[in-house]
């Protein structure tokens, strides 16, 4: 008897499992623009679309703001900001077909430091084990992460409820910012430097893997030639940090990854701007990794308009 | 270890299936104490120390104080034993608000320099174990329980990892006897019984688990992002918009602790603990103490035993004495809560619901039997008008900064009418509107239909996979995920 | 006298003294709270000419608990 309502838990399990994997997965037909998705609806005048990806650090930038004055002066372009929550490069690999569908003409890819974070070595060494012990959780993650090769807690999407809503959103009506449809875009408040470091500690890093071999760096050059290939205009921009990130990675890791953004930048010839520490210790954060949504953090918006500006023209 | 984690979804299988290939039912019992052991070890370390202290402190005075021969012995191993526990919980939960406090003072008296914080952490936990061990002593003392043979017995008790963390509050006098070999209906022996996994306690505990988690994780869990929204700065706000703030919260509150209620029970009923209801509909509570026999049940009866009888008991005619009684037992339930004035704020305004309730009921006895208190109107509007006032305190248990929760307050009595931009509000935060309207749709049906869980664990196997499955799902598509927990994490 | 207690208690909490046995407990009976406990503590004590302790009081249940305290201090109850 038990091992029949041990049956019917399992093959629950398993039902949830699929359906829940498969579902996670279904926002990037928003992209499609014949389903419900991105344009569905809204007539752009044949002007050429400029799309931001990247993760929420990107989201921030406010593409309406540019849009008006794309408009104003003339320019036959149009803003999307596709920041989407938890994109690494492997992740917007997924996405990269219903990205080129939609022929943008220009790429504005914002990278972030921490994307290339370093995995914890999968050797087991003797002070590795004694933090096991005095840490449990870690192991049990580093277990499973063995166990389930790709690395469990990456594969898993850091926010199911935003991906859920996100979808039934798009269903039921399309979405409710055009130039800002994956998340929602509302006013956030701007923290001081105290309130942050209380509300959130100081956050912690292993250091940053950005050697060629890295996963994430053969994914970025992938993704950059495909694009490439696809005649799509690549501009990268690196992701703003607060100053309690930029002081918890090592100098010799953000040198590096600005090295091998400039090797990039070269061999792809692409334009690199380097905006991650530029207002690290400015008023306009929501939490270390979000600029926030606000008038007085307008900043980030400012110079994403300018690069706009300069990449159009040339 | 939480129970909301991919962790204890393994951790709890797997101590079912030792406990099934373990015979043997001393090592079964041994096995069950070390995996709660390890469940506390999990998030709160070298602090496993203090529980360790605790078991061993409480067992030996216990049995010494049930050896006493001279009532002076037996009441000072007592005033030992209480003082301890108290002692050892007010200093780790409260020094810190205590030394804050005399800074107050200090600086209001220009004392010169501040008392530094020792800024100590909270052991997980200690609330709870700390009044499993007192009521332990306690009813010893009163001569109302037989202390434990066994260091093992009681050690289980107090350590049973299901209640361990987050309650509900566990009494000896009604765990203990479940934990012995019975010889008959009520009679025990001193040897420990076997664990059995019975097919209809496994299922109704992992019904009653998932609908607990499906409390905690659907609703709690995505309602918090609004009610944090209203009350970050609640000054400005509308009238409407801090009553909608304030219901959200105290479903976001019950779902959250009920929910955890709910699997904490529902893992004990798996291996054969029948644990107390902790919450029983107190959103259908008709006055201030019928509220208090459905929220936080093995609290306030626990409170109601051990403080507020000892208080009124000698002198229950006085009406000073059952106000005050009522007042310090309620003021102390909320610094359960907290070591912040708030909580002290929350507890003294259900201490005054109370006294004012209790004084007129004592006063106007006849009023409760009378005929136009019976017609269903009449309890309708007794909810309504109950919950409006306990709703009310629910601001004080909410938001620490005095000048919000005046603000907050003085909005939800003195209404301004003004509706614009509460409707903006609703208008972004659409989810969370809508997961308000389905819980309280589903709790007046879950209402009317008695023990749910224990309906639900009866039907059927397909049945029973269909509910199992739309929970589960319900629960991983709209899962929070660490994004907003641990939100400087990445991204 | 086991029937004079259900009389006191169907008074105390407005039930039906058919409603009453040993078994009923503050779950069973919705008037049972802690204010209508110490009435009850009250009734019985003069009726019975009894004076009950904390210990007793929080050591009930169940009717069947109040039944054994009221026989402890010598109130012989028949059925």
């Amino acid at each position: 008897m038990n091992l029949r309502i041990l049956f019917v838990v399992i093959a629950s399990i398993i039902v949830v499992s699929i359906i829940f994997s498969f579902s996670m997965d279904l926002y990037i037909k928003i992209y499609d623009s014949s389903w419900r998705g991105l344009l569905h609806g809204h007539d752009n005048n044949g002007k050429k679309k400029i799309f931001i990806i990247g993760s929420s650090s990107v989201y921030s930038i406010n593409a309406t703001q540019i849009n008006y004055h794309l408009t104003k002066e003339g320019k036959d372009y149009e803003v999307y900001d596709l920041a989407d929550m938890s994109d690494v490069p492997s992740k917007r690999l997924k996405s990269i077909e219903n990205i080129i569908a939609n022929k943008p003409a220009i790429i504005l890819y914002g990278i972030g430091m921490v994307d290339f974070e370093k995995k914890p070595s999968n050797e087991l060494t003797f002070v590795q084990s004694l933090n096991y012990i005095l840490d449990p959780h870690n192991f049990f993650v580093y277990i499973f992460d063995e166990l389930t090769e790709y690395g469990f807690q990456q594969q898993f999407p850091t926010s199911p409820r935003d991906r859920t809503l996100t979808l039934i959103k798009y269903v039921i009506r399309g979405p409710d910012y055009i130039y800002h449809p994956f998340i929602h875009y509302k006013n956030t408040p701007i923290n001081d430097y105290n309130t942050i470091l209380k509300m959130y500690g100081t956050p912690k890093f292993e250091g940053l893997d950005v050697s060629k071999n890295s996963k994430e760096s053969i994914t970025l050059e992938k993704i950059i030639s495909t694009f490439k290939a696809n005649n799509i205009k690549v501009v990268f921009f690196t992701n703003p940090y607060h100053r309690l990130v930029i002081d918890s990675i090592d100098d010799s890791d953000t040198q590096k990854f600005a090295s091998m953004l400039k090797n990039i930048s070269k061999e792809y010839e692409i334009d690199v701007f380097f905006l991650h520490d530029k207002y690290a210790d400015l008023n306009i954060w929501r939490d270390p990794f979000h600029v926030a949504i606000n008038p007085d953090a307008s900043i980030f918006t400012n110079d994403i308009q300018e690069i706009i500006f300069k990449e159009i023209e040339d | 270890m939480l129970f909301n984690t991919l962790d204890f979804l393994i951790f709890f299988p797997l101590v079912l299936s030792f406990i099934v290939l373990i015979q043997n039912r001393k090592f079964q019992h041994i096995f069950i104490i070390i995996a709660s052991f390890f469940f506390l070890y999990y998030t709160n370390n070298y602090l496993i120390v203090l529980l360790l202290f605790t078991i061993l402190f409480h067992f030996y005075l216990g049995r010494e104080i049930a050896k006493s021969t001279t009532q002076k012995r037996k009441k000072s191993l007592f005033v030992i034993a209480v003082g301890g526990s108290l002692g050892l919980l007010g200093f780790f939960k409260y020094t810190d608000f205590a030394i804050a406090q005399f800074n107050v003072l200090g600086n209001y008296f220009d004392f010169g320099s501040q008392i530094p914080l020792l800024n100590l952490i909270l052991p997980i936990g200690i609330s709870f174990y700390m009044f499993h061990s007192l009521s332990y002593i306690i009813d010893i003392y009163r001569g109302n329980l037989q202390p434990c043979n066994s260091l093992r017995e009681y050690a289980f008790f107090v350590v049973f990892f299901p209640t361990l963390v987050a309650g509900p509050i566990l009494r000896a006098s009604q765990f203990l006897p479940q934990l012995r070999e019975k010889i008959e209906q009520s009679n025990t022996t001193h040897s420990l019984r076997q664990i059995l996994i019975t097919h209809p306690n496994l299922k109704f505990g992992i019904t009653l688990m998932t609908l607990g988690f499906f409390k905690k994780m659907f609703f709690s869990d995505n309602i918090a992002p609004f009610v944090n929204e209203i009350f970050l700065n609640p000054i400005g706000l509308e009238s409407y918009s801090v009553i909608l703030g304030t219901i959200a919260f105290v479903i976001q509150i019950y779902c959250d602790f009920s929910g955890y209620s709910d699997i904490a029970i529902g893992a004990a009923a798996t291996l054969g603990f029948k644990i107390p209801l902790n919450f029983n509909k107190p959103f259908f509570a008709s006055s201030p103490s019928d509220y208090w026999t459905r929220w936080h049940i093995s609290l306030s009866t626990w409170v109601r035993d051990y403080l507020y009888f000892p208080l009124v008991f000698k002198n229950r005619k006085s009406d000073l004495r059952i106000i005050s009684s009522l007042l310090i037992s309620m003021i102390l339930i909320g610094l359960w809560h907290g070591s912040a004035w708030n909580f002290v704020i929350w507890g003294g305004l259900h201490g005054i619901y109370l006294s004012i309730y209790t004084i007129i009921r004592k006063r106007f006895s006849f009023l409760e039997s009378h005929q136009i208190f019976q017609k269903n109107f009449s309890k309708f509007f007794s909810i309504i008008v109950t919950q409006y006032f306990i709703t009310f305190t629910f601001i004080a248990f909410r938001v620490r900064d005095l000048d919000h929760m005046f603000y907050s307050m003085k909005k939800y009595i003195f209404l301004d009418f003004s509706t614009m931009q509460t409707i903006e509000i609703i208008k972004s935060n659409e989810f969370a509107m809508i997961l308000i309207l389905l819980f309280i749709s589903l709790h007046i049906i879950s209402y009317k239909q008695g023990n749910l869980a224990e309906k639900i664990s009866k039907i059927n196997s397909g049945y029973w996979m269909l509910f199992l499955t739309t929970i589960f799902l319900l629960v991983a598509l709209f899962y929070v995920g660490t994004a907003q927990q641990f939100i400087y994490f990445k991204f | 006298m086991s029937k004079k207690l259900y009389e006191i208690m169907s008074r105390v909490f407005s039930v039906p003294i058919l409603e009453i046995n040993d078994q009923s407990s503050p779950e069973t009976i919705e008037r049972w709270d802690s204010f209508n406990g110490l009435v009850l503590v009250d009734e019985l004590e003069s009726t019975f000419n009894v004076k009950f302790t904390v210990s007793e009081i929080t050591d009930v249940q169940t009717t069947a608990d109040i039944k054994r305290h009221l026989r402890n201090h010598g109130v012989i109850l028949d059925d």
